[in-house]
């Protein structure tokens, strides 16, 4: 059998031939995906493989023909509003362009408008998820925050951007995977919902950067192996030495300059720092799970949002437990992996994580973890499950 | 308080970032009106009764920790871009102007 209906050598961006739409039909394919492995060792694998392949077509046809052909296929398609705070404190501002208008000739509002867009057709496309709560919710951001504001963030109902003071940052609607990255806080709110402390606070920022680094890949339609794996680059100021915020690929490598002092993120569990600035350093030790995801993906090979960024959506929406430590999250990705593309797969994915100095142990059957309610997930009220992680060295922040 | 002399102490963390930076002031060291003005707004903020954490938990918000001391009391804050009070985001902007000013 060839590993695919759909021959290898088809190119990208163009619709398949009609003839191998529908060679196999999907009921068997989901019937082999569920053969035994001992039976018919990769069988399942490769059967799955083509399902998601197919799957992923069907999505690019739509994508190709238009936003009414997306509204038929996931919900009624996204419902942007863009504001404007005229640099004060009071959210979200007053209306500057809405669903469906036309440009408006401020590039910081029509980023935001068509970053906002690229994210809701990522997810739509690729994991036939219905905007951030999966039920159609609003996507409203605030453009020109504040005065000379250095930050972007979700503030649990909407996306806020700063302009950047011109002289550490530039405006933060110029990077598409930092709206990625920003939409996914708002998914994760609503899904495994977790804790913005400690290991589970980086495995939330993780996350973001993951599907943040993923709707750039998707929409520049890039392979792992092209894809630069960087998180927010472009943001930096002039002059500033560096390339980017995060690297996935190379963490701790993303920048070094006097006045913003070196990325100190790791990239393994030996160099996990310990710190209470930033809940705990959630931006800097989600280094180690953002170099196993990138691992992961560049030994699948392909696109990464194909198999890997599946699996990781699945472990985010389905068993990820909100507490999780990073140990916890490996061994739910390893098995998100085996249940979504077979044992092969879950293999790769365990290897990724033990590079990373985390073991996922084999097992047969696991407790997947109660699905959470639906958009309260991220608001107080909650104790430090995980300090610190067991098991580990750990590096003192300076 | 008014034109009392404080002393204060900032911690920034977070932010989508990630950046970490500190800066101390001393109003009594602050050029005028600078130095006025930044005392107005700790006191405007009603800083010395705040809670010590006023933390959102959200993602990717600048953190602070703010300590403030005078004559007779010093008093910490935990606090983020997302739950503190327009009081309190003035005066981080303010606290952030005149680290400048006074760093040339």
């Amino acid at each position: 059998m060839r590993r695919s209906a759909i021959p290898e050598s088809h190119p990208s961006h163009a619709s398949p031939p009609d003839q191998f739409r529908s060679i196999v039909p999907p009921h068997i394919f989901k019937h082999m995906a569920e053969l035994p492995e001992t039976n018919w060792p990769g069988l399942a694998d490769r059967a799955l493989e083509s399902m998601a392949l197919a799957a992923e077509l069907r999505a690019e046809r739509c994508a190709m023909a238009g936003v009414s052909a997306l509204r038929q296929a996931a919900g009624e398609g996204p419902m942007r509003t863009v504001f404007d705070a005229q640099h004060g404190f009071s959210l979200p501002g007053h209306i500057v362009r809405k669903e469906g208008e036309d440009s408006t000739g401020d590039d910081t509002v029509d980023e935001a408008y068509d970053a906002l867009g690229a994210t809701y057709m990522y997810f739509s496309l690729v994991h036939g998820r219905d905007s951030i709560d999966g039920r159609g919710l609003r996507m409203d951001a605030t453009v020109h925050y504040r005065r000379s504001f250095n930050n972007a963030f979700w503030n649990g109902r909407q996306m806020v951007f700063g302009d950047g003071d011109g002289e550490i940052f530039g405006r933060f609607t110029r990077s598409l995977d930092i709206i990625g990255h920003e939409l996914t806080h708002g998914v994760t709110q609503y899904e495994a919902g977790l804790d913005y402390q400690d290991q589970s606070g980086a495995l939330n920022e993780h996350m973001s950067d993951v599907f943040g680094s993923l709707v750039k890949q998707y929409t520049l339609k890039q392979t792992a192996k092209k894809a630069d794996w960087l998180i927010g680059e472009g943001l930096w100021a002039p002059g500033i030495h560096g390339k980017a915020l995060r690297s996935m690929k190379a963490p701790g490598t993303a920048y070094d300059d006097p006045r913003i002092g070196r990325d100190p993120q790791p990239a393994n569990m030996s160099d996990y720092v310990d710190t209470d600035d930033d809940n705990g350093g959630v931006h800097i030790n989600s280094g180690i799970p953002n170099h196993a995801f990138y691992l992961a993906a560049i030994a699948f090979g392909g696109r990464a949002w194909s198999r890997a960024g599946k699996v990781w959506y699945h472990a985010l929406t389905q068993t990820l437990r909100r507490d999780a430590d990073f140990a916890q999250a490996a061994t739910a990705i390893v098995d998100a992996a085996g249940t979504k593309l077979g044992k092969s797969a879950a293999n790769t994915v365990r290897g990724a994580w033990k590079k990373v100095g985390i073991e996922v142990r084999s097992s047969t059957r696991r407790t997947a973890r109660p699905k959470a309610l639906a958009g309260g997930a991220q608001h107080g009220g909650r104790g430090r499950a995980n300090p610190r992680g067991a098991e580990r060295g750990h590096r003192r922040a300076s | 308080m008014g034109g009392e002399d404080v002393r204060i102490h900032v911690v920034q963390s977070g932010g989508i970032a990630g950046l970490r930076s500190e800066v101390d002031l001393d109003t009594s060291r602050l050029p005028e009106p600078l130095s006025t003005q930044l005392a107005g707004l700790v006191e405007g903020a009603s800083f010395f009764g705040l809670a010590a954490e006023l933390r959102s938990r959200l993602p990717d918000v600048i953190q602070y920790r703010v300590r403030v001391e005078d004559d007779d009391r010093a008093h910490e804050v935990c606090f983020d871009d997302a739950c503190s009070d327009v009081a309190l985001l003035e005066l981080i902007e303010r606290i952030a102007e005149a680290s400048k000013a006074a760093t040339g």
